[in-house]
């Protein structure tokens, strides 16, 4: 299923009749259609193609063409929900959000709840709640007031949408990385579903292994009655996804199943967005999921073994970056999940260090246990006491810093240009440095046992690059690389 | 030999220094150092401790009238102009300590590719013969300052003999030590102060 060429010039239903790549609808709707295409639950949607913005008039407008055809889409949608696109109770609404070739994370606008009707003096708690959001995203992102008439608030969030493309700073995203004018993004329309509709309702994440351990199992999480930006936002506090299986068994079940279905297709672990309204499963959204270098190495060797990838394929995806990372020390996972990050700076100096900061060079010096040095900078007379610190933290300076410069050559963890103020506000604490991430975390966090070059999975690896064909000169064993 | 704000500057920026070391930055022979601390330690401006010796409040209190004395006969706009011109060999230092230390700017080196290091050390060398001239005009308004000439040539020195814990090492006059050493003592001369020259990016 690799979607087809030809240039798609209409709006077109995603309905997994045809199938379509990211060339010619953009990566969101090309995902959305082959879940679809999978069988998988989806709220029926419409995708207005980039050609179709390339077709833009002199005014920054959508040629009328479109504009009939979003109508018409429209009420495709209303035919497959059984609501109306307008309606005083209980309406369609829909989300407008933007859909590159490439994904452009935090670059473009997204607007959802569009469609909310006038308001009504008998309207419910529910409704209300959905006018605020939208009035929210209006003010924040279109900086104008609500239109009252539904149809005048999609053209308004579609036509921001695509205009989002063309914003200084997603110019400046795709100039940094290399990402081509053309295709441009799509628009992609879809019937809202509400994990904040009711007690049976709720929305989360599910990835297909973990991301963090690089166990098999699955790991996600479920925030009952929350929306989906609810979720990204952190707004609100989640649960772990254990709470949907123990609520809702049968819904959990048919979430597992799917899950397995997408790793299979898209021949890779999978972070899955979904959405529960009154007890039924919808899928949102899936794509590669991002992972810690322990769970690429973890993941990789599984899957191969499972026949999912080939051993080549999996080789290709650790990074000689990963397996280094996998033999020094470094922070338990799961610990990290629960612990506050209290502070970030530039990673230093390697190593982790715990203990209780403090701004005075002399106490650290004259205690006898090893504490953490915090300085707005860091001064030659320091170095008695940095030599001394469990880790060294500073507000300012960058890796050129002689804070930088000392703890690398006295091998002592350090994390420099945390902000002014930082070590101030964190003196007398009990902190986590992390030298490798630039992570400073509240409390002792507990570090993982060291990875070892006779660890299985990293043998696997191992004797599979022994195999693999090679050209002159690449190293022989991935170990070395 | 050294005056008393010499030893006293000197004290307060290695923190506790032993006598060698003292005599090592200092170059003076140790029998007139030892006398001379001795003469310090009556007068409560330092003490002995297990790591060294250290500046007492009456030593920190002292050495600071020292050096507003020493600022009010000094000639500000051309100390100012040379702060301005230490701007740029400073950042050429600091690059090249973090090269010799990282490769791109990440990865630890690991001093296994031998043309690598020749290369960063060259850049030492060269950036070392250019900042000469400045010292040398920095010396003639603050005359206690011209042991930082030999001290960084001696360094460079054990760095071409091959020992290149001479570069960066804290824990000896490395030249990394000395640069920054010699870049607080102009901090100071100038009437500023460290967390001023951080905040503006210059000297963190």
């Amino acid at each position: 299923m690799t979607g087809g060429n030809d240039p798609v010039t209409e709006v077109s239903n995603l309905d997994g009749r045809r199938d379509y790549g990211p060339d010619q609808v953009g990566g969101k709707a090309a995902s959305l259609n082959r879940m679809t295409m999978l069988g998988l639950p989806v709220p029926p949607a419409f995708v207005l193609p980039p050609t179709i913005w390339e077709h833009r008039t002199v005014t920054g407008d959508l040629p009328t063409q479109a504009w009939n055809e979003v109508a018409d889409r429209v009420g495709d949608l209303e035919a497959r929900t059984g609501r109306r696109f307008g309606d005083t109770s209980d309406p369609l609404l829909v989300s407008v959000r933007s859909g590159a070739r490439t994904s452009m994370p935090g670059m473009m606008d997204t607007i959802l709840n569009v469609g909310v009707p006038e308001e009504i003096p008998s309207e419910s708690d529910f409704v209300r709640d959905l006018r605020r959001r939208l009035r929210e995203q209006f003010d924040r992102i279109l900086d104008t007031p609500v239109p009252p008439d539904p149809w005048e608030q999609l053209r308004c969030a579609l036509l921001r949408v695509f205009r989002s493309w063309d914003t200084p700073r997603a110019r400046a995203y795709r100039d940094l990385h290399r990402i081509p004018e053309s295709p441009g993004t799509a628009a992609v329309v879809q019937a809202m579903v509400f994990g904040n509709r009711d007690r049976n309702s709720g929305t989360g994440v599910l990835f297909t292994r973990d991301p963090h351990t690089g166990h098999r199992d699955p790991y996600g999480e479920w925030l009952p009655g929350g929306q989906g930006e609810d979720v990204v936002s952190g707004r609100m506090d989640a649960e772990p996804i254990a709470h949907l299986a123990t609520t809702a068994p049968e819904v959990y079940e048919e979430l597992i199943a799917a899950s397995v279905l997408l790793e299979r297709s898209h021949r890779d672990v999978q972070d899955i967005e979904f959405t529960v309204e009154s007890g039924r499963l919808w899928f949102l959204q899936t794509r590669t999921a991002a992972r810690s270098p322990e769970a690429r190495i973890r993941h990789a060797v599984a899957m191969a073994r499972e026949g999912l990838i080939t051993r080549a394929e999996a080789l290709d995806r650790v990074r000689p970056d990963d397996i280094a990372t996998f033999l020094r020390p470094r922070l338990d996972p799961v610990a990290v999940r629960a612990a506050t990050r209290v502070a970030r700076g530039l990673p230093a100096g390697p190593g982790i260090g715990t203990g209780t900061l403090t701004c005075d060079p002399s106490e650290s010096t004259e205690s006898g246990e090893l504490a953490v040095l915090g300085r707005p900078t860091t001064a030659p007379e320091d170095v008695p006491a940095m030599s001394r610190a469990a880790a060294v933290v500073t507000d300012h300076g960058g890796v050129t810093s002689h804070a930088a410069v000392v703890c690398r050559e006295l091998a002592v963890p350090c994390v420099v240009g945390c902000g002014d103020g930082t070590v101030a506000a964190l003196a007398g604490r009990i902190v986590t440095v992390d030298g490798y991430t630039g992570e400073i975390y509240d409390g002792a966090v507990a570090t993982a046992p060291r990875g070892t070059r006779d660890d299985p999975d990293l043998v696997a690896l191992d004797a599979w690059a022994d195999l693999r064909p090679r050209t002159a000169g690449e190293p022989r064993t991935v170990l070395r690389g | 030999m050294s005056t008393e704000i010499m030893i006293l500057q000197t004290l307060r920026l290695k923190g506790s220094p032993d006598l060698s070391s003292l005599v090592e930055t200092l170059g003076d022979p140790r029998a007139e150092l030892d006398s001379t601390v001795e003469d310090l330690i009556a007068r409560s401006l330092c003490t002995p401790t297990p790591g060294g010796l250290r500046l007492t409040p009456n030593g920190h209190a002292r050495l600071a009238d020292l050096l507003t004395e020493e600022r009010a006969t000094s000639d500000h706009s051309r100390l100012n102009e040379c702060y301005a011109r230490f701007d740029k060999p400073n950042l050429a230092v600091k690059k090249v300590i973090t090269d010799w230390q990282l490769v791109d700017g990440s990865r630890p080196n690991d001093h296994s590719d031998p043309a690598y290091d020749a290369v960063v050390l060259d850049r030492l060398v060269r950036v070392d013969a250019e900042f000469r001239e400045l010292l040398d005009d920095i010396v003639e308004l603050v005359p206690r300052l011209r042991r930082y000439r030999d001290r960084l040539a001696t360094a460079v020195r054990h760095v071409l003999d091959g020992d290149h814990r001479w570069v960066s090492s804290p824990l000896i006059d490395s030249y990394h030590t000395v640069w920054f050493e010699l870049h607080e003592e102009l901090i100071t001369a100038v009437g500023r102060t460290r967390g001023d020259e951080a905040a503006a990016g210059r000297a963190s």
